[in-house]
């Protein structure tokens, strides 16, 4: 990568570091995985970064190879155990969802789910943008994204009177 | 929606994330990758660096791109690369950035006389030198920084480069100087020039010269260069402190922004090569 290339680079990430690091967090609710998930997107995004810019959406692009790294990560084995720096002394009930925590219902959601929800609602992405990147028809983002918010519906009721359903979702 | 959810996370805390560490193992995953094109007998290792990259724990440390022919050890020759001339630029302007962002963090590099930011490495017509110049700013100061690679070793006499980057005539031995019988700046301060002799862990021949201003009140080095000649290749790095030369005081700073260790460490380093 030449130089002005790299200086076009670390702008880009200065510029949208923090959202993508929220946008991770939306997907995992963990600010550490968040990073390891940002971290990777990024070497990414450098490797491919004259690819990338030639995007029509460079973001839509980001935002795509952040699903993939999210999706994939969630996929080996020593993700499904995390290191805790004290073993508890008793087994913690588990918690019930409280009505209208939104991140906990969002982590309900199947992963495919939760990721057309989060592409186009807060990455802003089009249902053909959403499709693409996940791989899938824009009749399945549809149909994801209206059963992702109809299982909000219930624990939180007034989120989707808020939120409502767009046209084309 | 998005407002919602922003609401939800709440306020990010700081950042892990290390853009410099991603531009490193970026530019690592990518030498790997053209190594990889280049030579079928490189997935292999390149396999392995990335193994050791990720066992070790250290995405930082250095990792030198595999060559297809090795220098072989403390025989003073240089790895040979299987590449074309643009992959040597970019190769050996890493290796340069890598040296720089190791020794000077958070530096500003911009190429001279270009003015692009960063390290620029151009060759000339007939592939036989290698060259860039960088100007280095920090809090402290800045200083400009010369590199030079031609492939073949030693000349057979000592010659000045065919092109105008560096300033010195290329120098295999101290026994060669003659030293000037009475050297000064403009100024009028007497400077005399040191030579050091030595030999590198891969059995390259290294050369280094300081000129030193006996300036009012302390010594001041103007400039540093480190000849490296190994028996196909040859490379030079040069640190000159004049940056403000023709004004009054002509240096910029007390010392060069780079220790003659950490000199001689960049011109060292096979990666700097062009073995032919």
């Amino acid at each position: 990568m030449k130089a002005h290339e790299e200086a076009e680079f670390r702008q880009y990430v200065a510029a949208r570091l923090d959202r993508l690091r929220r946008t991770a967090f939306l997907y995992c609710r963990d600010w550490h995985t968040a990073d390891d998930l940002v971290g990777t997107t990024l070497v990414k995004l450098y490797e491919h970064w004259r690819r990338a810019q030639q995007a029509e959406n460079l973001d839509a692009y980001v935002h795509g190879i952040l699903a993939h790294v999210w999706l994939d990560e969630r996929r080996r084995p020593w993700r499904r155990e995390r290191v805790v720096e004290h073993l508890p002394d008793q087994v913690e009930p588990a918690t019930p969802l409280p009505d209208g925590d939104l991140l906990a219902l969002l982590a309900e959601l199947p992963p495919r789910r939760r990721a057309c929800l989060i592409l186009r609602f807060y990455c802003d992405l089009s249902v053909e943008e959403t499709a693409e990147i996940l791989g899938i028809s824009p009749g399945t983002v549809k149909s994801q994204t209206a059963r992702a918010l109809e299982a909000l519906r219930g624990p939180a009721a007034e989120l989707y009177d808020m939120t409502g359903v767009p046209d084309n979702a | 929606m998005r407002d919602l959810l922003d609401e939800a996370i709440g306020a990010s805390p700081a950042s892990t994330v290390d853009i410099d560490r991603v531009v490193a193992t970026g530019r690592r995953r990518i030498r790997l990758r053209r190594l990889a094109m280049a030579s079928p007998v490189v997935p292999a290792a390149a396999a392995v660096a990335l193994a050791v990259t990720v066992l070790g724990g250290s995405p930082t440390a250095p990792t030198n791109p595999t060559p297809i022919q090795p220098g072989a050890a403390a025989s003073g020759a240089a790895p040979v690369y299987d590449e074309t001339p643009e992959e040597t630029q970019q190769r050996l302007a890493d290796a340069l950035t890598d040296h720089l962002a190791a020794a000077l963090p958070g530096a500003t590099l911009t190429a001279w006389p270009s003015g692009e930011a960063g390290v620029v490495i151009t060759a000339n017509d007939d592939l036989t030198r290698y060259e860039g110049s960088v100007v280095l700013t920090t809090n402290d100061g800045a200083n400009q920084l010369i590199v030079a690679a031609e492939p073949g070793g030693a000349p057979p006499s000592p010659t000045p480069p065919p092109s105008g980057i560096a300033w010195l005539t290329w120098v295999e031995s101290c026994s060669q100087l003659t030293p000037p019988v009475s050297e000064q700046t403009p100024e009028g301060y007497p400077v005399t020039t040191e030579c050091e002799e030595s030999v590198g862990a891969d059995g390259q021949t290294i050369v280094v010269l300081s000129k030193i201003c006996d300036c009012p009140g302390q010594a001041v080095t103007l400039h540093r260069e480190a000849y490296v000649t190994w028996t196909n290749a040859r490379v030079v790095v040069g640190i000159n402190n004049a940056l403000k030369s023709g004004t009054p005081g002509a240096t910029s700073l007390a010392a060069l922004l780079l220790t003659k260790e950490q000199l001689v460490a960049i011109a060292s380093d096979p990666e700097l090569t062009v073995a032919g």
